[in-house]
């Protein structure tokens, strides 16, 4: 399987149109000792192609290990360009597990969120140093992970992303409470500052719920320490279909705007979904919409791929989980088909 | 005799083809120092001349690369910082 899904899969060194330029200076001193810095930049086409990625919780998929899950999407729509997503919580040592490890040597991509802070704690406990030696560890057990794929032949460029934390805006605290846009962005370039010392292959991307772009702004970390904008755009299951696409689309514009240094900065749909919510009971009873109003809205998606493209936007990943959850044959996954297509065309 | 620390920095990570790139290195050694060597010369009259010569022990001599290679351009130096540029 393997060797076949290697060759059918469209990436290379340029994944996503974004190539790495490692950097190395070296200081000599008068007796011959050598010390030497790193640091790791990427380099953005301008018009780059857009690459799918998944997250997959189904409903129907309780019991379901995570490899499962996505072997199980692969199974519905083939191997994904993009990234296969995961979701480490508060109390997590982010450490890669036995699975992640496997799926990067089986040539998958993997974009994961960690909540770097145990259960109780705030934003402010990494920002100030307290998780240091976890943060450490996992970069560099993700960093293994990656040569460890690597010599097993698939190339390095993009292989996993990190979102340290997300959606900030839904979780912000008063003064004093540990969760303040300052003590996020203490956070985010904590985390930051680590991996690109001890896990220099782990791209940063920064990932807000981006519905009030202003609003998201207060939380930006600033270009130096972030690879990619991130943001997560849904609409509900009453909502017009073409409002999907018009999310991404403008939210992803905006942000680059006015979000200082990220004019250029590829842009990253961590999330995405038609009918959000958690009531899995038919809209107007639950939040799940119809079948075709899911289709309707990744039809949408796929005849404005050229307008997403110009917004920046390298990965749309898309929430095939609770109420955002796909078909095996309805109209939604039909459609979530002939976008993934085009993606790759 | 310490090995020299270096610290690489970018006011952003990502680039756009075309763009100027630029890299500050931050380097320090703690055997690093600056020394002041001083000479005062009195004649039989009691008049004095003064001359003074700076040392710099154990300066740094940067050097940067990167792959894939690029022609990078020293554009500020001082004793612990070196800034470079090159383009996307």
């Amino acid at each position: 399987m393997d060797a076949e899904v290697r060759h059918r899969r469209p990436f290379g060194l340029h994944h996503h149109g974004v190539s790495t330029l490692a950097v190395t200076a070296k200081v000599t001193d008068s007796t011959g000792q050598v010390g030497t810095g790193t640091l790791s930049l990427t380099i953005t086409d301008p018009t780059p192609p857009v690459a799918l990625g998944h997250w997959r919780n189904r409903a129907g998929d309780t019991g379901l290990a995570w490899r499962q899950r996505f072997d199980a999407a692969e199974a519905q729509f083939g191997p994904f360009a993009g990234h296969w997503r995961d979701y480490l919580g508060p109390g997590s040592n982010g450490q890669p597990s036995a699975a992640h490890k496997q799926a990067l040597l089986d040539g998958r991509r993997i974009f994961f969120n960690w909540k770097p802070w145990l259960s109780g704690q705030s934003w402010a406990t990494v920002g100030n140093g307290s998780r240091n030696t976890v943060i450490t560890a996992a970069a560099q057990a993700w960093q293994a992970a990656i040569d460890a794929a690597v010599a097993a032949g698939w190339p390095r460029a993009g292989m996993v992303w990190l979102a340290p934390g997300h959606e900030p805006e839904n979780d912000e605290g008063a003064a004093g409470s540990g969760m303040t846009p300052a003590d996020w962005i203490a956070m985010q370039r904590q985390v930051a500052s680590i991996f690109a010392a001890q896990a220099p292959d782990v791209r940063i991307v920064w990932v807000c719920m981006g519905f009030e772009p202003t609003n998201s702004a207060r939380f930006w970390p600033g270009a130096d320490a972030v690879h990619y904008v991130g943001l997560d755009p849904y609409e509900r299951a009453p909502d017009p279909a073409w409002q999907m696409a018009e999310r991404i689309i403008s939210r992803s514009t905006t942000l680059r705007q006015i979000l200082p240094g990220a004019a250029a900065m590829p842009v990253v749909i961590a999330e995405w979904g038609p009918d959000l919510g958690g009531d899995m009971n038919p809209y107007p009873t639950g939040d799940r919409g119809t079948d075709q109003h899911r289709a309707d809205a990744i039809t949408g998606v796929r005849t404005r791929l050229a307008e997403v493209t110009a917004a920046g936007v390298v990965e749309l990943d898309y929430f095939d989980a609770r109420t955002d959850g796909l078909t095996d044959t309805g109209p939604d996954a039909l459609a979530y088909l002939a976008l993934k297509t085009a993606t790759e065309s | 005799m310490a090995v020299p620390t270096v610290a690489l920095s970018s006011p952003k990570l990502a680039y756009a083809p075309g763009e100027l790139i630029e890299v500050t290195v931050d380097h320090a050694d703690t055997d690093r120092a600056t020394l002041v060597v001083t000479s005062v010369v009195t004649d039989s009259t009691g008049a004095s001349g003064t001359g003074s010569l700076t040392i710099e022990v154990d300066q740094g001599r940067v050097t940067i690369s990167s792959t894939p290679a690029k022609t990078w351009t020293l554009k500020s130096a001082t004793a612990g910082r070196s800034v470079y540029t090159t383009t996307a």
